[in-house]
């Protein structure tokens, strides 16, 4: 592996923006492959921010810092990609439910999945059930992932969840946020629930008999 | 010195041990008395009601006249969307430098907060206490410029969040003397404060000084109350700092609750167990606070009731 990969990935977890912005340039810039750089040292050096913060050692700050860094690198990469060079372990669609607009956590599960390799589709905030409906007729996803920071919302997890595996019953089902624990996400007929980021990510490949190293 | 105050509480408190009462926001209270949200957390009138409704549903022995977190964003400036059947929310948030430091108690809706406080306060026996909610400096920036933003900034640009954070506290001092000075008790709520979200590095370097000063405006006959969302054991030394007379908490650990943290412990019934649809085990949860809760304690839910609560499952805590 280039040492370059390692540098980006470093770069990333030490938040420092400019510094991944030029050494993608130099990736471009040496002939490396662009994919690589985004597997091997971006979305790497996301994975190690996210066991920072499942160890408590980084919070939800640093992350948000980290993955600006991270897609600073990968607005120079991006599209340099040879089209289906990029490992797609599956798609996610995630949305936070319909009467709450809470979206940090949201947002910070779908940079971490992003950065393990799943194509994510954002449906961001306030998601009815036919908007989530809608995502899953249209881009097929092996998971949803429904979060939420506010009780009021969790009678529509449950009809969310209802109705999407009445559509798909071979749907998986994540679901995370403040007020919801393992109990809820099983008395709703959800398949996992993530208590952070890094347990999403886990999840995620669990559902999928996928390997975290992969 | 603060058992005195512990025992001034549970003495308004008709001298029990163990008080209860849930918290409250206008979502549920809209549900109890059949009302639109969007009215409710609007009119003083309606606010007032449902925690009159609700106090007389669940004999709690105690109000929270809370409405929803954006009352205090929206006083400073940030727009709101209404909608009938839910909460509020932020149309546009604020920058930074649009953020003024002034005595904001007659701006949106804060006023509402403080008439329902007012009209419930004729309508309850005059030793019941009445706190209303308020929220930290740090949740409240926050909520202010957008907390993604601001959770960024405390890492890029620590010295503009500083100077939030001072103008913010600047303004909630003018409410929290409003507060006590009319004999409420001010209930500080720190939702992005959280120790899960932040971690104790942070806590202390931007919201434990913010939280500080505001509680160092209730004079020594009130009360220093504070709800802090999601998990907390990473920040017992900071909790216990502060000197509070009251902790309300949703997370709880053995090990938080150190020997010099004399507060009165509130909470910590899962919030979701409240829900119809719920099958975990409220009463082992209910049955677990009082195992652990140092005495005096109040028995409440970790946070708000969620909107479409059980008041069965409500009443069961109550009883």
């Amino acid at each position: 592996m280039s040492e370059l990969y390692t540098k980006l990935s470093d770069a990333v977890v030490a938040m420092k923006a400019d510094d991944v912005k030029q050494l993608a340039q130099q990736v471009l810039a040496e002939g490396l492959a662009p994919e690589q750089a985004i597997e091997q040292g971006l979305a790497a050096g996301m994975n190690r921010v996210g066991e920072l913060f499942a160890a408590k050692e980084y919070f939800v700050p640093e992350v948000l810092v980290c993955s600006r860094a991270m897609y600073a690198g990968f607005d120079i990469l991006k599209d340099h990609v040879v089209e289906g060079a990029i490992n797609n372990k599956g798609t996610i669609a995630i949305g936070v439910i319909d009467g709450d607009f809470h979206d940090i956590g949201k947002n910070i599960v779908k940079l971490m999945l992003e950065a393990a390799g799943f194509r994510m589709i954002d449906l961001g905030k306030n998601v009815t059930l036919d908007r989530f409906s809608e995502a899953v007729d249209r881009e097929n996803p092996r998971i949803i992932a429904l979060s939420t920071l506010m009780t009021t919302t969790m009678d529509s997890m449950l009809e969310i969840t209802a109705k999407l595996l009445q559509k798909k019953p071979d749907l998986k089902v994540i679901v995370g946020g403040a007020p919801v624990d393992t109990d809820f996400a099983e008395s709703i007929g959800a398949h996992f629930y993530g208590g952070d980021a890094r347990a999403a990510v886990i999840g995620a490949h669990q559902l999928l008999g996928l390997s975290l190293e992969a | 010195m603060r058992r005195e105050t512990f025992d001034r509480l549970f003495t308004a408190l008709q001298g029990q041990r163990c008080a209860r009462g849930p918290m409250i926001a206008a979502d549920h209270l809209a549900v109890l008395i059949k009302q639109p949200l969007g009215e409710v957390c609007r009119r003083s009138d309606l606010l007032a009601e449902g925690l009159l409704y609700a106090q007389r549903l669940y004999h709690s022995d105690f109000i929270i006249v809370f409405s929803d977190v954006s009352v205090e964003p929206e006083a400073l400036g940030v727009l709101l969307e209404y909608f009938p059947d839910t909460n509020p929310q932020p149309a546009m948030q604020l920058k930074i430098s649009e953020i003024k430091a002034f005595d904001y108690t007659r701006q949106g809706r804060i006023p509402v907060l403080l008439e329902a406080a007012s009209l419930s306060s004729m309508a309850l026996p005059a030793e019941m206490p009445i706190f209303v909610s308020m929220k930290d400096p740090f949740s409240l920036a926050a909520m202010a410029i957008g907390t993604e933003r601001f959770l960024e900034l405390m890492i890029t640009g620590a010295a503009r969040i500083v100077d939030l954070l001072e103008k913010v506290t600047q303004c909630q001092s003018y409410l929290i003397d409003n507060i006590v000075s009319n004999n409420y008790i001010p209930f500080i709520g720190a939702p992005i404060a959280s120790g899960g979200l932040i971690g104790r590095n942070y806590f202390r370097r931007f919201a434990m000084p913010y939280l500080e000063k505001l509680l160092a405006r209730i004079p020594a006959d009130n009360f220093r109350c504070l709800h802090i969302c999601g998990e907390i054991g990473m920040l017992g030394t900071e909790l216990a700092d502060l000197n509070l007379d009251l902790l309300s908490f949703e997370d709880w650990h053995e090990a938080m609750w150190k020997p010099e943290q004399q507060a009165i412990a509130m909470g910590f019934v899962p919030t979701n167990l409240f829900m119809p649809t719920a099958n975990g085990d409220l009463d082992a949860a209910i049955s677990q606070c009082r195992k652990v809760l140092p005495e005096p304690y109040i028995l409440s839910a970790g946070c708000d009731l969620p909107a479409k609560a059980d008041p069965k499952r409500v009443q069961k805590m109550m009883r």
